[in-house]
């Protein structure tokens, strides 16, 4: 049944990298799951939760607290274990359609140079991405109602070029793959698609092409997912500074599609202002500028359609980004705030005064309490000593009270003056605002936990508890609003729908800006008990659309850096108004006026 | 409809003649939406550092909630939206002086201390005038729920609190300083941590009391019930004419009354301050608000149509800015048995003018107080979730109002519209036809749950089938029962839709003595009793104190007529030509054109518009069917049926009656080259009031102030697209003859 081409690696990159997603995304990643497949939550034989594997901070530690804040504050239990399947069921996988007039005409044009599969495994791993309606589908076995028919691994501009030029002579549906890490259901295949899918899979794309160190600019293929950059840019004493929360697996192409933000903007700038110069392939042919100025008053820019297509107007191939030499000093910090507005209007000051650390974020009570519970155990009786002094000064003296607690990361990046004087100054804002610094490592653990989070959700569903998280923007003076209402309005729904467990409901103020901030929340909710034959994530579902309706009533964006996919497009219509929609669907006509890359994102079907 | 059960209810009069009521008035009050925690020395410094900082984010901080009124006031001058209104009128310094003094004229001065006093006094005048008053213990329960606390489950007729010495001594310590603790033995509810909301105070609920208007101890009822139940205490908003009540206006300033003008839309400093003063206490929560939709007193009893519509829509921005996460409206319907100015009322009505509020007419009415007023019983309505409304409103209204959709007359979304400032203007066309419904709902749900008393079927009985009514009218009381059954029980299916909530008080085992004593001891100024069980009025012969007194007669009957109003027009039409047949066609025709003609007088679910198809229309149609009361001719035409004339007569009276004092209004000729609506009343009155014939109900009815103004709006509203001489000419087709036929039979 698999045949698979058997293309010959035989280019060099300038720089020679060694990428780290295989071929075969399976035999590194879960397939079920996040992340690696040697890293994991799971339950010991002392009864405690340990993350297995060596890769991260937590790699190797049993958090002793965790289970008991699973067990009390979702009132999930031991007994309620529902595992995922081992293995995905090939029954439910449909044959593929094959369009073989496109299939004799690739294997002999580009058979010998271009991978390419239609192993089952292959086409379920390039059909979907990480929202938990497509995860659940997964760990029971992997049943979506449509696949992508083919897979294939270009492995240069020139080789999109050629597949794409195939594709439109002989109609078929393209849908670019990156870092599969889409949460908006955008690499879903459309059910109705009849044509042949092909997926694009950039991830051997993954060259640094070269570096212009006059201009601070890196000439980068789209595939290469963030580790493998900074990495590589590190080797040569520079960095990118763009860091997503999924930077360990998402690439450069999807960032671009999709007008990603990463953690460290305040320094480095997001997505948009990070890229220089972009090359993308449309069904019509090849997109891009013919000049590296910095900035360009020729119309509307095209870059700004490009950024945000979410792959439907066609594969961005590479791209030139803006680099900076790695910073001498970096440093995390922490501070705790008597209560989240105090925390609000403390970041609120920041911003006001520009003065932003690389990355400020303010966790809510919920997320601070969470975060004690991630404490690891392998500290002396010394250490918990102090920190039951530290808490007793906080409480007691400060009179914080610890279900209004919250607290901020900080994380500093430049020259070691720079670093220093920086902290000095955000921490006699944080003063202001009765904040008080509570050290380095419980900043460095706030971002640790960033990348854990996706990771515990694994773990929640073996235990019967689902988790999702999603993100908007908003003004300042709507921050508290819209966090108080949006938490309240999960609660409440969860009511309605007869979830018999309280969710966990929480946010975090994720990045500051000029006239507003980002906000990431949170939802966890235990469907144990629910009213039978209901159907969690339907429920799920459900509760989700009423926060985000919360979340567009109360003034916030309906998306920061996540993107519409199909999972948001009902709402592009308000968002952005008909004529918006319509502008965007002409552009769309121009490109791609039959439709080749037919993933359905964006906008909306009529 | 069911019998009025005191089990259901919580009868505080009872409560209170068991125990001390000054002991009561100082018993332990606390706020249950306030940390009882102790606060170190520490955190109130932390408060005041947090309350100078945060303001950039909130202006006011959650550990100084409750405000106190001078905070609320220093709030309100210190806005963004006052400071932007000032600068758009220029901001010289005497806009900025008449901001302050307009906040000292609105600004209520809550404070416990007073509203003990005031409860005292007001416990010593209630249990002098009043049997009972009824409290729905569901609707507490379900206040207690909204507030977190655990209902108080408790049997009826147990004093709640067994009130001693040393915990009243406690109470009064506690009423000098704030902080409280040591909750009362068992009246003071604990807090109940509802299954899934952990964090009571993510929100606390924003409750808006909705009461009905039909006398001034509306006023007082709702604070003092908040007072006997420990809930927070409300702010209501209250016409400015009251402050000419001096002392006792100041006595309502510290129980949390505030005062706003009765017109103000083109004033934008004074709208800008009164919008921002009720926002803030939805906002922060810190208390409710109480406000009456009918925007006055309905000095016939009736419910009115929901004018208040700027204070609803002002908290209803609230919402729609998201400034609070929901709003929970609580329609309180406050039945009266006996309202305490009925005589005004009655005379009010009849051109006698209102005498303006004064410290001297409130000391002569302290005489009223040595009478008794009967029952008062105080219904709760569900909650209404603003959320829950809203939501479902825009889904009913999708498919609507997709296929207009015009990108040249946008709206300002309100995301993008900026928060601060006051738009009179800000809300789209959605959000006014939601305020518009909501408002209708409002007065519907208090209408569902009026109670009906003895006297208004007394005022059935006296009235009915008769336009001039004799002197010696006398009802028997057997008749009285009969008419009770004919209206109150036999129809139940057909009011059901009004009346799930409706409960007639009526005395057990239908006892005729207790309902004579009733009647007479409580209306001593309209019965006597004549022999062989006879009520008849007390008719003295001067004109016009006739005339009040049947007004008075036809209030308490105004109480309950918005339980027949629909599917009595129906048999209203019927019987216009008794004695030929009508077609379906024609029948609904005139349906809808009582709808029309009585807009203002009956208020219905929703405001009639034009080309209404009314969904009910059928139902009751087949009822009367059932009912025998009309029967089929053929397929489309009907009959009434003359066996039940005298059933359908005392339905079909009330209605009758009104319709022809309007046509005896429009057949006043043509002065309606006034503008002013009232001025154009009182000439109209005056006019009528010439020809008063205290024994002709429809003359008294036709003199009516509020009857005339409702006629005439009828007439100048442009949804009717009616003219005068359509509307007479109809109403002399129905009625002429009939009367003319009528008459002969009498």
């Amino acid at each position: 049944m698999s045949t698979e081409g058997k293309g010959e690696t035989t280019t060099t990159a300038a720089t020679t990298t060694s990428p780290t997603i295989p071929l075969h995304r399976q035999e590194l990643l879960k397939w079920q799951g996040w992340g690696y497949r040697d890293s994991r939550f799971f339950i010991n034989s002392n009864g405690l939760i340990e993350f297995s594997g060596s890769r991260y901070l937590l790699s190797g530690h049993v958090l002793p607290r965790l289970k008991d804040w699973m067990f009390n504050k979702l009132n999930s239990s031991i007994d309620n274990y529902s595992p995922c399947v081992q293995e995905p069921n090939p029954d439910f996988i449909a044959d593929p359609i094959l369009n073989n007039e496109f299939i004799s005409d690739f294997q002999s044009t580009l058979g010998t140079t271009i991978q390419y599969s239609v192993d089952k495994n292959d086409r379920l791993f390039h059909g979907h991405g990480h929202t938990l309606e497509e995860i659940w589908k997964l760990r029971h076995g992997g049943k979506f109602d449509r696949l992508p028919d083919w897979v294939v691994w270009p492995k240069q501009h020139s080789d999109v070029e050629k597949i794409v030029r195939l594709a439109t002579k002989h109609d078929i549906c393209l849908i670019p793959f990156g870092g599969g890490t889409s949460v908006t259901w955008a690499l879903i295949c459309p059910t109705n698609e009849k044509r042949m899918i092909v997926s694009v899979d950039t991830s051997q794309m993954n060259k640094i092409l070269y570096l212009d160190e006059k201009n601070l600019t890196a000439r980068i293929q789209s595939g290469i997912i963030g580790q493998d950059l900074e990495r590589e840019l590190g080797k040569k004493g520079y960095c990118t500074g763009h860091e997503p929360d999924s930077m360990e697996f998402s690439s450069l192409g999807g960032w671009v599609a999709t007008r990603a933000s990463g953690m460290k903007k305040n320094v480095y700038g997001n997505i948009e202002d990070l890229v220089v110069h972009v090359t993308m392939v449309t069904a019509k042919g090849t997109i891009e500028k013919s000049c590296l100025g910095p900035r360009q008053s020729v119309g509307p820019d095209i870059h700004h359609f490009i950024m945000g297509s979410e792959g439907t107007l066609g594969i961005v191939t590479e791209v030139t980004m803006k680099i900076r030499p790695l910073p001498a000093c970096k440093k995390y910090g922490s501070i705790v705030f008597p209560d989240f507005e105090c925390g609000v209007a403390c970041l609120r000051e920041i911003a006001r005064l520009r003065s932003a650390p690389a990355s400020i974020r303010l966790l809510d009570n919920e997320q601070f309490l969470f975060g004690q519970a991630l404490a690891t155990d392998n500290k002396g009786m010394l250490h918990s000593l102090v920190d039951n002094i530290k808490k007793l000064y906080i409480t007691k003296i400060k009179g914080f009270d610890i279900n209004r607690m919250c607290a901020a990361t900080l994380l500093f990046e430049g020259t070691t003056n720079e670093v220093n004087q920086r902290e000095k100054f955000v921490y006699d804002i944080a003063q202001k605002y009765n904040g008080i610094p509570a050290g380095e490592e419980n900043g460095l653990k706030g971002y640790t936990l960033t990348f854990m989070i996706a990771y515990l959700r694994d773990i929640g569903l073996d235990y019967r508890i689902v988790a999702e998280s999603f993100e908007t923007s908003v003004p300042w003076d709507r921050v508290i609003d819209l966090c108080r209402n949006v938490k309240k309005r999960i609660i409440t729904e969860c009511e309605k729908h007869g979830v018999k467990y309280p969710p966990f409901s929480s946010c975090r103020v994720t990045q500051t800006y000029d006239a507003g901030a980002c906000i990431y929340f949170y939802f966890v909710m235990n469907y144990n008990d629910i009213c039978p034959g209901s159907d969690p994530v339907h429920i799920y579902e459900l509760v989700e659309q009423a926060a985000r309706e919360e979340v567009l009533a109360n003034g916030g964006s309906l998306s920061h850096h996540h993107g519409i996919g199909k999972i948001r497009t009902k709402w592009i219509k308000q968002a952005v108004s008909d004529l918006g929609v319509g502008t965007m669907v002409s552009i769309k006509q121009y490109l791609d006026p039959n439709n080749i890359f037919g993933s359905k994102n964006l906008i909306p079907e009529s | 409809m069911s019998t009025f059960n005191p089990i259901e209810y919580d009868d505080l009069i009872y409560r209170h003649r068991q125990s001390s009521d000054l002991l009561w008035s100082l018993k332990n009050w606390h706020d249950p939406l306030v940390d009882n925690k102790e606060q170190s020395i520490k955190s109130k410094k932390l408060i005041n550092k947090t309350t100078q900082v945060s303001s950039i984010i909130t202006p006011v901080h959650y550990e100084t909630l409750p405000r106190n009124s001078e905070q609320i006031k220093s709030d309100v001058l210190n806005s963004l939206a006052l400071k932007y209104t000032l600068e758009t009128l220029g901001n010289d310094t005497n806009a900025n002086e008449q901001a302050k003094s307009i906040i000292q004229e609105m600004s209520h001065r809550l404070n416990i201390r007073t509203a003990r006093f005031l409860a005292f006094i007001f416990s010593k005048i209630f249990n002098q005038v009043y049997e009972n008053i009824y409290i729905d213990r569901n609707g507490i329960d379900c206040l207690y729920k909204l507030y977190c606390l655990t209902p108080n489950n408790k049997l009826p007729n147990i004093p709640a609190s067994p009130i001693t010495i040393s915990s009243t001594l406690f109470a009064i310590l506690n009423t000098f300083s704030r902080s409280s603790s040591s909750p009362d033995s068992n009246l003071l509810a604990t807090p109940l941590s509802s299954p899934l909301t952990t964090k009571h105070y993510i929100t606390s609920p924003r409750i808006i009391y909705l009461p009905t208007h039909r006398s001034y101890m509306d006023f007082i009822i709702l604070t003092y019930l908040c007072f006997e139940y420990n809930i927070p205490l409300p702010c209501i908003a209250a016409a400015q004419d009251f402050l000419g009540l001096g002392l006792l206006a100041n006595l309502l300033r510290h129980c949390g009354a505030f005062f706003i003008r009765r017109s103000f839309r083109s004033d934008l400093l004074y709208w800008t301050i009164f919008d921002e003063y009720v926002k803030t206490h939805l906002i922060h929560g810190d208390y409710p608000l109480e406000f009456f939709i009918e925007g006055a007193r309905s000095r016939t009893l009736k419910t009115l149509l929901p004018v208040r519509q700027g204070m609803l829509k002002s908290c209803l921005e609230c919402y729609f800015r998201r400034q609070v996460d929901n709003l929970i409206l609580i329609p309180i319907s406050i039945n009266y048995e006996k309202v305490l100015e009925d005589n005004l009322h009655a005379n009010e009505l009849l051109g006698i003018p209102k005498p303006k509020e004064s410290k001297s007419g409130l000391f002569k009415s302290i005489q009223i107080l040595k009478k008794s007023f009967g029952t008062m019983i105080v219904k709760f309505s569900d909650p209404i979730y603003v959320y829950d409304a809203y939501e479902l409103f825009k889904k009913q209204q999708e498919n609507k109002l997709n296929s207009r959709c015009d990108s040249f007359n946008r709206s300002i979304p309100r995301g993008v519209q900026p928060r601060f400032t006051c738009q009179p203007d800000g809300f789209n066309e959605l959000e006014l036809n939601f305020v518009d419904q909501l408002s209708y709902r409002i007065v519907h749900e208090q209408q569902r749950l009026t109670a009906i008393y003895p006297i208004t079927v007394v005022a059935f009985s006296f009235l009915s089938s008769f336009t001039v009514m004799p002197r010696s009218r006398s009802v028997s009381l057997e008749q009285l029962f009969a008419d009770k059954e004919t209206l109150f029980i036999e129809h139940n299916d057909i009011v059901e839709y009004y009346s799930t909530n409706c409960q007639i008080f009526w005395p057990s085992n239908n006892d005729k003595n207790n309902l004579k004593q009733r009647l007479l001891s409580l209306y001593s100024d309209v019965f006597d009793i004549s022999g062989n069980n006879h009520l008849k009025l007390k008719i003295t012969g001067d004109n016009l104190v006739d005339a009040s007194l049947l007004m008075k007669l036809i209030m308490y009957r105004n109480t309950c007529l918005h339980l027949f109003a629909k599917p009595a027009y129906i048999l209203l039409a019927c019987q216009v030509n008794s004695q030929a047949s009508i077609s379906y066609q024609q029948l609904k025709t005139y349906y809808h054109f009582f709808i029309h003609l009585f807009a203002y007088e009956f208020v219905y679910d929703q405001c009639p518009v034009d080309n209404i198809d009314d969904q009910y229309f059928d139902r009751y149609l087949t009822y009367w069917i059932n009912k025998n009361y009309i029967f089929h001719i053929d397929e489309s035409t009907f009959k009434i049926n003359s066996n039940f004339l005298q059933q359908i007569s005392l339905i079909t009276s009330p209605f009758e009656q009104y319709a022809r004092a309007y046509l005896l209004i429009y057949e006043q000729g043509n002065n309606l080259t006034e503008t002013s609506l009232s001025v154009s009343t009182k000439v109209y009155q005056k006019n009528l009031l010439t020809k008063l014939d205290s024994q002709n109900i429809i003359n008294i009815l036709a003199s009516s102030s509020n009857v005339i103004s409702n006629a005439l709006r009828t007439l100048n509203s442009s949804n009717a697209s009616k003219t005068l001489s359509e509307i007479r000419h109809i109403l002399t087709k129905i009625f002429q003859p009939v009367s003319i036929h009528l008459r002969a039979k009498l």
